[in-house]
């Protein structure tokens, strides 16, 4: 007999509380710190002008539709849009085309007879996808969705864009195998820098980096990473200056000139893309475009009560 | 040919939508456009719901500060342009008033689509060519709606100098004159019949109507190009001939000061071919014009009570006597000397009678009759004697007008009689004269149209009367027989064939029902504190506003058969409007002008 879905009567969001996923590992990785500059002579860099480049903005989106189980198992039915936004300072960007939204209903444990959920009034499927154990991870394992797919249209457009960068919101993953990919780490939970180190970070003003250092990351999926801090706007008045910094990431394979090309254009640029403290609660490392990016990719997830209505009728039918 | 989609946000009204234009459609504010709306009726005929562009909206969705313009330019940030048209709905088609749904296509509305939404179709062979619109396509007036059939009367309004309200007024005769329909029919019935009486109140401007303009064809060219209208003139466009107008006759006031002469002269321009006119003093008493030499100040009621009283002796007095001078008796007594009653033998013709032949000596006349206590017995002195100070003091700017002596023959030939002549279009040049003056002869020559007009047949054609400052002459406040007899005109001129083309600078300042009995309102320029007045409700939404910034020679026409005014523009003159414009002789063969008139 196949089991059929039914909606919790509680809303998502309340019952998966939407927590940053886990994005790196809560051990020390092993940092080393000299890699551009000897470690003992650290210091705030100020690069000169950067050229313009062309840089490919990639984000997700997603939205938490309903909760709900299939037989005694829990399930979440998620919409999200993975998208980018190519931008070249001094040139008006060109809106992306719109993107068609992916909606999955995610099943805690392994396989089973679980079918697509289906409103062809909408022309809305939501294809079923498997979270393993926990109850817990069915909003982690919607966000490793999005973040693999966001991944792998990095990959996509590295590929064939080499002469552009990709800057990917968040810590880089599995795009080790291109050059031209960036990072975009907006929180950091705990300082990994040595204590001795601090005060370069404390430092640092718009416009410069700390020296490029290499993250081990051992035998962590993440790979190994290059990674620099930069400051993307002077902190606000009673701002805690360590908070408001933004780590960037790069490819472990490039050299060192390479490395500094890239982290001295990330430190000119990328804090003319931040947003100002009165566009976004998570100012000064959101990135403007990027919150616009969202907002944009979210156009095509639809009216939430009314799916949510849709989905009652369907599932009571 | 589609030019955006009706919009979903949630305004989809059945008289107003917006739609999403796209960017590079030829759409801009006045542009009509259609709709197919399905009609649940009969779901075989779908709705076209008409409608006219009268806001656009440019703007970038997903922007959370206008400050961010500058960082959109940057291209560190990013947002999507759209393009916002909104509709004000004129017509559905059939009849069915249902909204558009959002999605819908827009479509420009050309050729048929385009006679419908301006209702062009019902109008038939009534469709008047009433200039061209902003996308190069002409616009008509239901002639039934001038004519007096379905309604009459044209109010403009406008600042004086930019709003063009003389032009426009002289632009809607000559098409009213020239327009045929597509079977070579004039669209103006029994057109033989047509009168024009157009008071030249500003300047010399219209004295030269009967002569070709010079310089029109080039700004004519011009101003086409620079529309990208796809013509050489506008005139083209709507099928009008270009020319000047045709059995004109100008009038302008005899000069003052030549008493004595056999022969009155006029002041008229040159380039301009004018007769003098004036009335006999024998008219004036028969007629009972005393009255208007106070039209525009009365008096207080006693005063209106003497000169009333006057008016009826002189008239009495005077039945049955030939002019153009008059004999009145010095006294009812009849057993008085004359001499003695009179105080002097001047004037005194062998029976006793008194012979007048100007208005000094009739002033005179009166003032002995009034003092003498032979007339207006009742009146205190000194209602006497403001009547007579009132008098004496119109007197020198109306003697010129009043004469008794002139020949006969000079006089006739000076007869300001507009229905009984040959001439179409009658030009009465007031510009030069005193107020007071001017509403004399305004007042009787309006007067002496409706009275005739009411005496004789029906059908007996239309008089259009083409008046600028209308607040002068019907103020919204005083009392005055020149604004009696425009009321007349107003309320029951329709049905005479009497149709008055108004025009002042604010219709606020003139009687109510003058301007409400119009069928037909013209607007140009605009003071903005006038246009927001409640007289200018007919123009909705951002047609009030744009009042204020109208072009010259452009202006809002309103009309009872379309829901919404339409923003047009008229041709340049083709007939002089100055003596330096006026085309060269044919002397030399050039004949410029039958080339254009060939054009079309």
């Amino acid at each position: 007999m196949t089991l059929r879905f039914r909606l919790h009567p509680w809303d998502p969001d309340t019952l998966y509380t939407v927590t940053e996923f886990e994005q790196e590992g809560e051990h020390d990785p092993n940092l080393e710190l000299g890699f551009e500059v000897p470690e003992d002579q650290w210091a705030p860099i100020t690069p000169g002008p950067a050229e313009p480049r062309t840089v490919r903005f990639v984000d997700g989106a997603r939205r938490h539709d309903a909760a709900g189980t299939i037989g005694d198992r829990p399930c979440l039915f998620v919409v999200m849009c993975v998208g980018s936004v190519a931008s070249r300072l001094g040139t008006r960007v060109e809106p992306p085309a719109p993107l068609p939204a992916s909606r999955y209903v995610i099943v805690a444990g392994e396989g089973g007879d679980v079918g697509p959920v289906s409103l062809p009034q909408y022309g809305i499927t939501y294809e079923p996808r498997f979270a393993g154990a926990a109850e817990r991870s069915l909003a982690a394992e919607a966000q490793r969705l999005m973040l693999d797919r966001e991944a792998a249209l990095a990959e996509e457009l590295a590929a064939a864009h080499p002469g552009d960068l990709v800057v990917v919101d968040g810590p880089l993953r599995r795009s080790a195998s291109y050059q031209n990919v960036l990072g975009y780490v907006k929180t950091t939970r705990r300082e990994r820098l040595p204590s001795s180190h601090h005060w370069v970070l404390d430092a640092l003003e718009p416009g410069q980096r700390t020296p490029v250092y290499l993250v081990a990351a051992g035998d962590r999926s993440l790979g190994d990473r290059l990674e620099w801090v930069i400051r993307p706007r002077p902190p606000a008045l009673g701002v805690d200056p360590r908070q408001g910094l933004v780590r960037v990431q790069a490819n472990s394979a490039l050299s060192i000139a390479e490395a500094r090309t890239l982290a001295d254009w990330s430190a000119a640029t990328l804090p003319a893309y931040s947003a100002d403290y009165h566009h976004d609660p998570r100012a000064p490392q959101q990135l403007l475009i990027i919150k616009n990016l969202e907002s944009d990719l979210r156009r095509t997830f639809g009216d939430r009560e009314l799916l949510l209505g849709a989905l009652r009728g369907a599932l009571a039918a | 040919m589609t030019v955006g989609m009706v919009l979903a946000n949630d305004r989809s009204r059945p008289l107003e939508f917006w739609f999403k234009l796209e960017e590079r459609a030829r759409v801009q504010l006045d542009e009509l456009v259609a709709v197919d709306v399905f009609n649940p009726f009969n779901p075989e005929r779908p709705v076209t719901v008409y409608a006219v562009v009268d806001d656009l909206v440019d703007s970038v969705e997903g922007l959370a500060f206008p400050g961010d313009t500058e960082l959109l330019e940057q291209g560190a940030s990013y947002g999507r342009r759209i393009l916002m048209a909104h509709a004000r709905v004129l017509r559905f088609v059939p009849d069915v008033l249902r909204p558009p749904r959002p999605g819908a296509e827009v479509r420009l509305a050309l050729g048929g689509d385009l006679a419908k939404a301006l209702y062009v179709d019902r109008m038939k062979d009534s469709a008047l060519p009433i200039g061209v619109l902003r996308n190069g396509q002409p616009a008509y007036l239901n002639y039934d709606f001038l004519c007096g059939v379905a309604g009459g009367h044209v109010n403009i309004s406008g600042v004086s100098g930019v709003a063009t309200k003389t032009s426009f007024a002289t632009w809607l005769l000559y098409s009213v004159l020239n327009s045929r329909r597509a079977d070579g029919q004039y669209v103006a019935r029994n057109r033989q019949d047509v009168k024009a009486v157009v008071f030249n109140v500003k300047g010399t401007d219209l004295l030269f109507l009967d002569k070709p303009n010079g310089r029109w064809a080039d700004d004519e060219r011009a101003y086409c190009q620079e529309a990208g209208l796809d013509a050489a003139s506008r005139y083209q466009l709507l099928g009008l001939p270009a020319g000047p107008f045709e059995r004109v006759s100008c009038r302008v006031p005899p000069r003052p000061g030549l008493a004595g002469a056999d022969r009155l002269a006029g002041e008229v321009p040159a380039g301009a071919t004018a007769t003098p006119y004036a009335w006999s003093i024998l008219e004036f008493c028969q007629k009972g014009m005393l009255p208007y030499l106070f039209a525009l100040d009365p008096g207080s009621q006693m005063i209106q009570f003497v000169t009333e009283e006057v008016a009826e002796q002189l008239k009495r007095s005077t039945a049955g006597q030939e002019g153009p001078h008059v004999y009145l008796p010095p006294s009812e007594t009849g057993d008085r000397d004359p001499a003695a009653a009179r105080g002097t033998l001047e004037g005194l013709e062998a029976d006793g009678r008194v012979k007048v032949t100007t208005l000094d000596e009739l002033v005179e006349f009166v003032a002995d009759m009034l003092l003498g206590q032979f007339w207006g017995k009742s009146h205190s002195q000194g209602t006497v004697h403001a009547f007579i100070r009132r008098f004496r003091g119109a007197l020198r700017h109306v003697r010129h007008l009043v004469r008794g002596d002139m020949p006969p023959r000079e006089l006739e030939r000076a007869r300001l009689d507009p229905l009984a002549s040959s001439d179409m279009v009658h030009v009465i040049d007031i510009h030069d004269l005193h107020s007071v003056a001017q509403a004399f002869v305004v007042g009787v020559v309006l007067r002496d149209v409706f009275d005739k007009r009411e005496a004789a047949a029906r059908n007996a054609g239309t008089v259009y009367v083409v008046l600028d400052e209308l607040n002068k002459y019907a103020p919204a406040q005083e009392e005055s027989p020149i604004k009696d007899t425009l009321l007349d005109i107003a309320e029951r001129g329709r049905s005479l064939g009497v149709i008055l083309i108004g025009a002042q600078q604010t219709a606020s300042e003139v009687e109510r029902r003058v301007v409400s009995n119009a069928a037909v309102r013209v607007v140009g320029r605009l003071d903005m504190a006038e246009a927001a007045r409640p007289e200018y409700r007919f123009l909705p939404g951002t047609l009030q506003e744009r009042a204020g910034i109208l072009s010259p020679g452009s202006m809002i026409v309103h009309q009872p058969d379309l829901p919404v005014p339409l923003l047009v523009t008229f041709p340049f003159p083709a007939w002089a409007t100055r003596g330096s414009e006026v085309a060269r002789a044919a002397a030399d063969g050039g004949e410029g002008f039958d080339d254009l008139i060939a054009l079309e």
